[in-house]
C-alpha cells in the first residue's frame, strides 16, 4: 500500500463498519424475504402490518427480541452457555473480512479494493472460519445440559464435519483451474465470461448441496428438527442469545452465497457501461449482489419445496455420494489442468 | 527435479505391496461368507512373491532415488529380501489358521502387506522423515494386527498396551530427530553425518551436547521397537496377547527393520560419536540378555517365554552393535561408497546373519505355537505341549529344531549366528561383554530344553482336541526349518554373499 | 508496524501458553479440549504474524476445525466426566515440571545458537503456497505419498476394529444395521 498508515487504517475502518452494517441489515431483510416468499409458496401472505409491505417487520422483531426476558436455565455450564452464541456470530461475521464485493476502485485519489482485506489464501480463510463455526453449535448443545440440545448439537457436529469435506473438495476444482487460493485471482481467472460453473458443474452442484448442509438449512436441518428435537441445539436459548444463533445462520447463508458467486459465477463480472463511477463501482456491485441474491433466493425456494432428510440418508449422501464424486472431480480436473 | 522411471523402480517392492494391499481391501469389501479371506490370502501370497522378486531385482539398480530419500544398497536389498520372504511365509502360515481360528477376515493380509511397505521404507530410507513414516506405517499395522482377535480380551489388551507404549516410543524417536535436525540442519542421514563430521573437524560443535541427547532419544524409540531392555516391559504382555502368528511377524520382521534404522542412524549419521553410543549399546546389550533370560526362566506360557527369549536375542544383536561402535570402520563417507560401504565394518555382517537366522527360527517357533494353540489360542501353556512328541511327532520335531537353534546348538543356524557375534566381540576386545553373553546362553539352555523335555518325556495332560492338518502351514514352516538347517550346516553361501 | 506485531505476538503467545497450561490442569475433558483449541488458534495467529498465511489457515482448518471437532464430539458422545484427582498425577507433576523446563531450555539454546537475529528478521521464503507445494511434491514427494499408505492403514485398521461382529445370518444384516444407526443419533 503506497498510502499513509493513518489513511490506510481509516479506509479499513470505514470498509469494516460499512460491511458489517450492510451485512446486518441484509440479514434482517433476508429473513423478511424468506417469510414473504415462503408465505407466497404456501398461499399465505406473510407479515404485512409493520410499515409498507411489512418492510419494518425486522425492526419490530429486533425490538421484540431485545426486550424479551433473557432466561438462563439453572443447570447450564454458565461460561460456555454464554460463549456459544458469541462464538457462532463472531465466526459467521468473520468470513466477510476477505470477501471481495467488487473490483479495485480509485476514490478520492486513493486506491482500494472493495473488500475489507485481501489475503492470498482467502478461500482457505473462509473454509477455516466456517469449519470453526461448528463449535458455537456444539458448545451450545453441550452447555445447555438438555437432551434435545445435546442430540441436536451432536447431529450438527457430525453433519458439519462430514459435509465440510465435500464442500472443500468441491472448491478444489475451481482452485485448480484458477491456480490460486486468492479470491480476486479466482475471479480474474473467470474474466471474459469463462465462469467456472460450466467446466465445474459437478463441483458446483456438490458445493451447493454441501452448503445447504453446512448452514443447517432444509433439507439438512436435522440439528434443529422441530418434530424430533424441540428446537435442537438452541432449545434452551431465548431472547437475544437465540437471536444471535438465528443471525449467524443467515450470515452463514450470505457467506456461502458470496463464495458461490465468486468461485462459480465470475464474481462481479457482468455487462458494464456508462461513466467510470457506473461501470467501475456501481454495476459490478450490482451484478455481485444480484448473483448472491439468486443463491439466497435458492435457499428460501428449497426451504419451501423440499422435505427433511432422514439422518442415515444424510450421512449416506455425504460420504457415499458427494465425497467420492467430488474426489473424482478433483482427479479429472487435475488431469485436464496437467494436460492443458 | 522431476522423478524418473529409475526412482520408481527402486521402490518397486513397496509399490507392488501397496497395490496388492489396496486390492485385498477392495476384494474383501465385496466378498461374502465363505469366500472371505481365501482370495485375500492368495492375493497376499502372490503380492509378496512379486514384491520379493522386485526386491531381488533391486540388485541391478543400486543407488539413490527421490532426491536422496531412498538408498538402495546392499543392506536395503538384503533386508527387503528378508522381510518380504517373511511376509510370504507368514501369509502361508496364516491361510488355514485364520479360518480355524474363527477370524476369517482378509484384511489381516492387507495389514500384513502394508506393514511390509512400512518396513521396506524403513530399511531403504536415507532420510529421517521417510524413516519415521515407514516406522509409523509398520507400527500402526502391527497395533491393529495385535488386536486382530478383538473379542479376546488379551488380544485387545495387548494391542492397547502396544499402541500406548508404542506411541510414547515414537514420540521419543521424533524428538530425537528434531534435536538431530537442530544440531545438523538436515534430516538426511548422509548430510547429518557430513555436517557433524565437518563441525567436529572444525574444532568441536557449539551444540555438541545435543548429539548424545538426540542419540539417546532415538535409541529409546528404537529400543522399544526391538524390545531391548530397559524398554522391554511391554514385550511379554503384547507377545502373549497378540495372535501367535502376528507375534511371530512383529518379533522378527519388525525387529529386523528397526535394527536397520538403528544401524543407519548410528553407523551413518552418528559415526563420529561412536565413543558415546558405545556405552549405550553396551549397557542395553547386557541388560537385555540378562533380564530376558532370567525372565524367561519362570514362564509357563510358551508365548511369554518366547517373548522374554526375544528380548534376550535382541541383547545378543546389541552386542554386535557395541562391537561396531568400538571399531569404527575406515572412514568411508557413505556418499562415496553407496553399495558396500555400510557392510565394511566388523560386526555388521554378524548382525545381518543373526537377524536372518533369528527371523527363521523365531517365526518357526511361533508358527508351531499357533498350530498347537488351536482354535481360540487356548493351548499355549507348557503343559499343553506335554506329550506332543507322541501326539504329533512332526510338530514336536519342528519345535525342537527351532528351540535348539534359538539356544544355539551346533548344526543349527543359531549356533553359527551366536558364534559370529561372540567372535566379533572377542576380536574387538570386549571380553566382559562376550563372557556375559556366554553365561546367558547357558542360562537360556534351561528354559529352551525344558520345552523339549515336556514334549518328549511327559505324558499329555487331559484330552486335547486334534490338530487339523494344513498344507499351506506345512510349507511355510518347512521354509523356516530349511533356512535354519541350511544356515547351520552350509552357511558359506550367505557368508560369501555378505562378504560381497 | 513492528510494535504492533510485537504486541500481537505477546498477546497470542500468552494465550497459547495459557491455553496449554489450562489444558494440562483442567480436570474436565471438555474444557481440556477447548483449551487445546485455543492453543491451536493462537498458534495460527502466530504463524500469520510470521507471514505464513497458508500454514496458519491449514492449521485452523485441519486441527481446530476437523480434528478437535471430533475430539469434542467424542467427549460429548461419551459424556466424559471430570477426573478425580489421582495419586500418580501428583507424581507425574513432580517429574513432569522439571522435564518441561529442561526441554524448554534445550530448545531455547538450540534456537539461540542456531538462528541469529538477522536470520530471523530476514524471514523465510518457504511460506507461500507455491513454495510449500514445491517442497511437498518435489523434495518431499515420496514421504508425502507414503503418508497416504499410513492413512490407509489407519482407516482400514479403524474399520476392522470398530466393525460390528458378524452375525450368523450375514445375508440379511442391512436392516439391523440401519435401525441401530438411527437409534444411535
Amino acid at each position: 500500500m503506497q498510502m499513509p498508515l493513518k489513511i490506510y487504517l481509516l479506509i479499513a475502518l470505514i470498509k469494516t463498519v460499512l460491511s458489517l452494517a450492510v451485512m446486518a441489515s441484509l440479514i434482517a431483510y433476508v429473513q423478511l424475504a424468506e417469510r414473504r416468499i415462503v408465505a407466497r409458496m404456501q398461499s399465505r401472505v406473510g407479515p404485512t402490518r409493520v410499515g409498507p409491505w411489512g418492510l419494518l417487520q425486522p425492526l419490530a422483531d429486533t425490538f421484540k427480541l431485545l426486550l424479551k426476558e433473557d432466561i438462563t436455565p439453572s443447570q447450564t455450564s454458565s461460561g460456555l452457555y454464554l460463549l456459544a452464541p458469541a462464538i457462532s456470530v463472531t465466526l459467521a461475521l468473520l468470513s466477510i473480512a476477505v470477501i471481495p464485493f467488487g473490483p479495485v476502485i480509485h476514490i478520492f485519489g486513493y486506491t482500494t479494493p472493495l473488500q475489507i482485506t485481501n489475503i492470498n489464501v482467502g478461500l482457505l480463510f473462509i473454509l477455516g472460519v466456517t469449519s470453526l463455526g461448528v463449535y458455537g453449535i456444539v458448545l451450545a448443545g453441550w452447555s445447555s445440559n438438555s437432551k434435545y440440545s445435546l442430540l441436536g448439537s451432536l447431529r450438527a457436529g457430525s453433519q458439519m464435519v462430514s459435509y465440510e469435506l465435500a464442500l472443500g473438495l468441491a472448491l478444489v476444482g475451481p482452485v485448480l483451474l484458477a491456480g490460486s487460493l486468492d479470491l480476486r485471482k479466482i475471479v480474474a481467472a473467470q474474466a471474459g465470461g469463462h465462469w467456472f460453473i460450466l467446466p465445474e458443474i459437478v463441483a458446483f452442484l456438490i458445493y451447493l448441496t454441501a452448503a445447504f448442509a453446512e448452514t443447517n438449512r432444509i433439507p439438512f436441518d436435522l440439528p434443529e428438527a422441530e418434530g424430533e428435537l424441540g428446537a435442537g441445539y438452541h432449545t434452551e436459548y431465548s431472547a437475544m442469545k437465540f437471536a444471535l444463533f438465528f443471525f449467524s445462520e443467515y450470515a452463514n447463508m450470505i457467506t456461502v452465497s458470496c463464495v458461490a458467486t465468486l468461485v462459480f459465477l465470475g464474481g462481479w463480472a457482468g455487462p458494464v457501461f456508462g461513466p467510470v463511477w457506473l461501470s467501475r463501482i456501481v454495476l459490478p456491485l450490482f451484478w455481485f449482489c444480484l448473483k448472491a441474491a439468486f443463491f439466497l433466493f435458492l435457499f428460501i425456494w428449497v426451504r419451501g419445496t423440499l422435505p427433511r432428510f432422514r439422518y442415515d440418508q444424510l450421512m449416506a449422501l455425504g460420504w457415499k455420494v458427494l465425497v467420492p464424486v467430488a474426489l473424482a472431480n478433483v482427479l479429472i480436473t487435475s488431469l485436464v489442468v496437467a494436460w492443458r | 527435479m522431476p522423478t524418473s522411471l529409475m526412482d520408481y523402480l527402486r521402490i518397486l517392492p513397496e509399490i507392488i505391496l501397496t497395490v496388492f494391499g489396496a486390492l485385498i481391501l477392495l476384494v474383501e469389501g465385496a466378498a461374502r461368507g465363505g469366500s472371505r479371506g481365501r482370495i485375500a490370502g492368495a492375493l497376499a501370497f502372490i503380492g509378496s512373491l512379486l514384491a520379493l522378486a522386485a526386491g531381488i531385482s533391486l540388485i541391478r539398480y543400486p543407488g539413490t532415488a527421490f532426491a536422496g530419500m531412498v538408498r538402495v544398497d546392499s543392506v536395503s536389498i538384503y533386508f527387503h529380501i528378508l522381510i518380504l520372504a517373511t511376509v510370504a511365509v507368514v501369509t502361508l502360515l496364516a491361510m488355514d489358521f485364520l479360518r480355524t481360528d474363527g477370524h476369517p477376515r482378509g484384511e489381516f493380509y492387507a495389514l500384513l502387506l502394508f506393514a511390509a511397505v512400512g518396513m521396506g521404507f524403513m530399511v531403504s530410507s536415507d532420510n529421517l522423515i521417510l524413516t519415521f513414516i515407514g516406522l509409523e506405517i509398520s507400527s500402526i499395522s502391527s497395533y491393529v494386527l495385535c488386536a486382530y482377535r478383538r473379542h479376546a480380551p488379551k488380544s485387545t489388551e495387548a494391542a492397547l498396551k502396544y499402541l500406548l507404549l508404542g506411541s510414547f516410543a515414537t514420540a521419543f524417536f521424533l524428538y530425537g530427530i528434531t534435536l538431530l535436525y537442530g544440531a545438523s540442519g538436515s534430516v538426511s542421514l548422509p548430510a547429518i553425518g557430513q555436517s557433524l563430521a565437518g563441525k567436529m573437524a572444525a574444532g568441536g560443535l557449539a551444540l555438541g551436547s545435543l548429539i548424545p541427547l538426540a542419540a539417546a532419544l532415538i535409541f529409546v524409540g528404537l529400543g522399544f521397537k526391538v524390545s531391548a531392555a530397559p524398554f522391554q516391559v511391554w514385550t511379554p504382555d503384547v507377545y502373549e496377547g497378540a495372535p501367535a502368528l502376528v507375534t511371530g511377524f512383529i518379533s522378527t520382521a519388525a525387529k529386523a527393520a528397526a535394527f536397520v534404522i538403528l544401524l543407519r542412524v548410528f553407523y551413518v549419521a552418528l559415526r563420529g560419536y561412536s565413543q558415546q553410543w558405545f556405552w549405550l549399546m553396551w549397557v542395553a546389550a547386557i541388560l537385555s540378555m540378562t533380564l530376558g533370560n532370567i525372565g524367561a526362566l519362570r514362564q509357563t506360557s510358551l508365548k511369554r517365554m518366547l517373548a522374554y527369549s526375544s528380548v534376550a536375542q535382541a541383547g545378543y544383536i546389541l552386542v554386535a552393535f557395541a562391537v561396531i561402535a568400538q571399531n569404527p570402520a575406515p572412514r568411508v563417507l557413505p556418499g562415496h561408497a553407496p553399495v558396500s560401504g555400510i557392510l565394511a565394518g566388523p560386526g555388521v555382517g554378524a548382525i545381518l546373519f543373526y537377524l536372518t537366522v533369528y527371523t527363521a527360527m523365531n517365526l518357526g517357533a511361533f508358527a508351531v505355537i499357533a498350530r498347537v494353540a488351536n482354535r481360540g489360542e487356548r493351548f499355549t501353556s507348557l503343559s499343553d505341549f506335554a506329550g506332543l512328541g507322541k501326539r504329533h511327532p512332526g510338530l514336536a520335531l519342528a519345535m525342537t529344531l527351532f528351540l535348539l537353534s534359538l539356544l544355539g546348538v551346533p548344526f543349527t543356524g543359531g549356533f553359527l549366528a551366536k558364534l559370529y557375534i561372540f567372535q566379533s566381540a572377542f576380536q574387538a576386545h570386549l571380553i566382559g561383554l562376550a563372557i556375559v553373553a556366554l553365561v546367558n546362553t547357558v542360562i537360556a539352555a534351561w528354559y529352551y530344553l525344558r520345552v523339549v523335555v515336556y514334549m518328549y518325556m511327559r505324558p499329555p495332560e487331559g484330552e486335547l482336541p486334534p490338530i487339523a492338518s494344513s498344507p499351506a502351514w506345512t510349507l511355510g514352516a518347512a521354509c523356516c526349518a530349511v533356512v535354519v538347517l541350511w544356515l547351520g550346516i552350509l552357511p558359506g553361501h550367505l557368508l560369501h554373499w555378505l562378504a560381497k | 508496524m513492528l510494535n504492533l506485531q510485537l504486541i500481537l505476538f505477546l498477546i497470542f503467545g500468552a494465550l497459547a501458553v495459557a491455553g496449554g497450561i489450562n489444558m494440562l490442569r483442567s480436570r474436565s475433558p471438555i474444557y481440556g479440549a477447548l483449551s487445546l483449541i485455543l492453543v491451536m488458534g493462537a498458534l495460527a495467529v502466530l504463524y500469520l504474524l510470521l507471514g505464513a498465511e497458508f500454514i496458519a489457515f491449514v492449521q485452523i482448518l485441519v486441527y481446530a476445525g476437523a480434528i478437535m471437532v471430533l475430539f469434542v464430539f467424542v467427549i460429548m458422545l461419551l459424556n466424559a466426566q471430570p477426573l478425580p484427582p489421582h495419586e500418580r498425577a501428583r507424581f507425574a507433576r513432580r517429574l513432569g515440571l522439571p522435564a518441561i523446563f529442561i526441554l524448554l531450555g534445550i530448545l531455547a539454546a538450540a534456537f539461540a545458537l542456531r538462528y541469529s537475529r538477522a536470520r530471523l528478521a530476514a524471514g523465510s521464503p518457504m511460506f507461500h503456497v507455491r513454495s510449500i507445494g514445491q517442497a511437498l511434491f518435489h523434495q518431499g514427494l515420496l514421504p508425502f505419498e507414503a503418508t497416504s499408505v499410513l492413512f490407509l492403514v489407519g482407516i482400514a485398521g479403524a474399520v476392522l476394529l470398530a466393525a460390528r461382529p458378524e452375525t450368523q445370518s450375514s445375508g440379511t444384516d442391512t436392516p439391523a444395521v440401519k435401525a441401530a444407526d438411527r437409534s444411535g443419533l
